[in-house]
């Protein structure tokens, strides 16, 4: 067994035994067997002495209990790390920043406290998975989607807090955007509620995120200030039909002005479902491959996706060089309508084609829920698990990935440098990755790159991975890009570059960390926060 | 008599490493019986897999059909099951499914007790033959 840092073999088992006295004795998991259920399965690390793992877990039932494991932590001055279902597999798993810890594991906290049918919100315990919460909803019949990220099987608290994404609405897409209220188990064990929440008998905790003086929710998000134990999320109410348009445009330096217009038409709330961009002459994810002379054409000028020929071969074979697929929820004449709008927007681009897509009246038809991406229409699911991987960038997919996820500008320049960035690095690196990409539309201000990196089950390649995704983040930084979330072996790395005023953000966590968890007992190091005691030695 | 590790080695892996030679012989041993498997999940874009479901049904096994994605099985059939009771599932899958049903499977004390990989060509994915058992069902 791997004993938390500075803690005795004795005292630990000392704290094992008042553990068992605070949520029964099936609930601490000590022996090997059941430890190695909270290994990081796509740890860059595997099978490494430095790969996180866990000293022990504790699965609590309530509050009450989770106050008492949180006494006995700071007794024992026992490193903790809360998981929701640890479901969040390349940005860590449920495998703690600091080798030791000892994990929370908050499963058994799986109530659905409130759904709100009318007022379209919902309440929920950290153990809630999607699933969870969408059979409830299905069981009520109540017309409310949930927004789900790709796989579902995570917790909605999990997912916000580590920042996570959906498929809905912008409002909804933003997981932590759109929660409303947490209670959380502070350090000292004290029960803590934000927002309306603070107010005794509040009739409105998931209504109004406010409150009243400093709103303080984002400081439990990416963080180690405590065990949030309740959440509140507002949910989308089932929209009567759904349509996706698409426009091409045919040149290259038509990728500004697509960029641009979606922009308009997402922040005006026109387009209010994710929309996609994608290139018909270069392929990508989810795209038809490109033609072989494009290929050749590529390989000739050493991936220059503005070469000359390359805009020939296009313009002489019309094929578009740019595509962006914009969606709709809403009323049926609202959305074709906007559909309509959105045409004549994009109609400023000389040579822009338009396809109509997918309509759907909703509720889905059982036809219909077999052939759509699920998330969109607000349901979890694991297909994603199916698509095999196996490619000559990812020989070994069953080992895994992480993500290198920087957050970019909204433009078209922003999109065609930062591949140009990227590629030139992994030429560098002498990486298979980071080909041409586009990037995903998560967020409705900013543009997010999402690139997965494969872990093998070799050290060596390993390692010299994770050099690489040191680097890549640093590069990334230099052109004012940053990852907007990563997995806990590169969370030092990420937090270093955010470093406006010689650190003055991570100096103002450290500030908050020592005040509230003087015993650093909560998360130790994650995303960069160290406690006091531990501070310059894990850097 | 066989342990259940020979079972599971001599028994099971022979049975359906070649895919179709016989699997009566899971069905004679008086552990993980064929017919005591809630399902055995075979993945129809897969002859191999279809071949190995086939023969466990004939031998009584109940069958379910996914085709790389184990949501409805989970969704559906497995989380009110294993809810109410760990009972054992048997599969040939690809390692995305397996992967899913392992994990999902933990909660529910429930464990991989038996894996084999049988390699794929170089484009292709692997398949394995599975079984998932309570956990004082360990081999």
């Amino acid at each position: 067994m791997k004993l938390p840092p500075g803690v005795t073999s004795k005292d630990f088992a000392d704290a094992l035994k008042q553990l068992e006295g605070a949520v029964g004795k099936s609930w601490v998991f000590s022996s090997d067997e059941d430890v190695a259920l909270y290994r990081d399965a796509y740890s860059p690390f595997w099978g490494e002495p430095e790969e996180r793992v866990a000293s022990a877990a504790v699965a609590p039932d309530g509050v009450e209990q989770v106050q008492k494991v949180v006494k006995i932590a700071n007794t024992y001055k026992i490193p903790i790390y809360p998981i929701s279902t640890g479901k969040n597999l390349g940005y860590g798993g449920s495998a703690p920043n600091l080798s030791g810890s000892l994990v929370l594991d908050l499963k058994r906290m799986n109530r659905i406290l409130d759904v709100n049918p009318r007022n379209h919100s919902a309440l929920v315990e950290p153990g809630v998975s999607y699933f969870d919460l969408y059979r409830y909803i299905q069981e009520k019949g109540y017309k409310l989607w949930i927004d789900v990220p790709d796989p579902g099987w995570g917790s909605p608290i999990g997912n916000s807090l580590d920042h996570g994404g959906g498929y809905l609405q912008p409002m909804y897409r933003n997981h932590f955007d759109s929660h409303c209220g947490m209670e959380v188990v502070l350090p000292n064990g004290e029960l803590l509620r934000t927002g309306m929440g603070a107010l005794p008998d509040a009739q409105t905790w998931q209504q109004y995120k406010f409150g009243f003086g400093p709103w303080i929710d984002g400081m439990f998000s990416q963080s180690n200030l405590g065990v949030v134990t309740k959440m509140g999320f507002w949910l989308m109410p089932e929209p009567d039909a759904y349509l996706t348009g698409t426009v091409t445009v045919p040149k290259y330096g038509d990728l500004i002005p697509l960029v641009d217009i979606l922009t308009f038409l997402e922040n005006s709330g026109v387009s209010n479902a994710m929309p996609g961009l994608g290139s018909p002459l270069l392929g990508g994810f989810m795209m038809p491959p490109p033609a072989p002379e494009v290929t050749a054409l590529l390989q000739k000028t050493g991936g220059d996706i503005s070469s000359p020929d390359l805009q020939k071969y296009a313009q002489d074979k019309s094929v578009p060089y740019w595509s962006c697929t914009v969606k709709f929820y809403g009323p049926v004449k609202g959305i074709q309508a906007h559909w309509e709008y959105a045409k004549e927007k994009f109609s400023a681009i000389p040579g822009a084609k338009f396809q109509d897509g997918e309509f759907y009246k909703l509720p889905l038809t059982p036809e219909q829920f077999k052939q759509v991406h699920k998330p969109e229409f607000g349901i979890p699911s694991l297909e994603t698990f199916s698509i095999g991987a196996r490619s000559a960038i990812n020989p070994n997919p069953s080992a895994g990935h992480i993500w290198f996820s920087p957050i970019i500008p909204r433009t078209g320049e922003a999109v065609l440098e930062a591949n140009k960035v990227f590629s030139k690095a992994a030429k560098d690196f002498g990486l298979p990755v980071l080909s041409f990409s586009l990037p995903s539309t998560y967020w409705m201000r900013a543009f997010i790159f999402i690139f997965g990196f494969p872990i093998t089950h070799d050290v060596a390649t390993n390692k010299k991975n994770r050099e690489s995704f040191k680097k890549l983040i640093q590069i990334a930084a230099e052109h004012g890009w940053g990852e907007y979330r990563t997995a806990p072996a590169f969370q030092d790395a990420v937090m270093e570059t955010y470093s406006f005023n010689n650190h003055a953000l991570r100096r103002f966590h450290e500030t908050i960390k020592d005040a509230v968890d003087p015993n650093g007992i909560i998360s130790a190091g994650r995303y960069g926060i160290w406690p006091k005691h531990l501070r310059g030695t894990k850097a | 008599m066989a342990s259940r590790r020979e079972f599971i080695q001599a028994g099971f892996a022979t049975t359906v490493l070649p895919m179709v030679v016989s699997a009566r012989e899971v069905s004679r041993q008086p552990l993980f019986q064929v017919q005591s498997f809630y399902k055995v999940v075979f993945d129809q874009r897969f002859p191999a897999s279809v071949a190995f479901a086939r023969e466990l049904n004939q031998l009584g096994a109940p069958i379910h059909a996914i085709d790389g994605d184990i949501t409805d099985l989970w969704f559906h059939e497995l989380h009110a099951v294993w809810k109410k009771q760990p009972v054992g599932i048997a599969g040939m899958t690809a390692h995305g499914p397996l992967f899913c049903l392992e994990r999902l499977g933990w909660d529910y004390g429930m464990r991989v007790v038996f894996r084999a990989e049988h390699p794929a060509d170089i484009d292709a994915e692997p398949l394995y033959s599975w079984i998932i058992a309570p956990k004082q069902e360990q081999l």
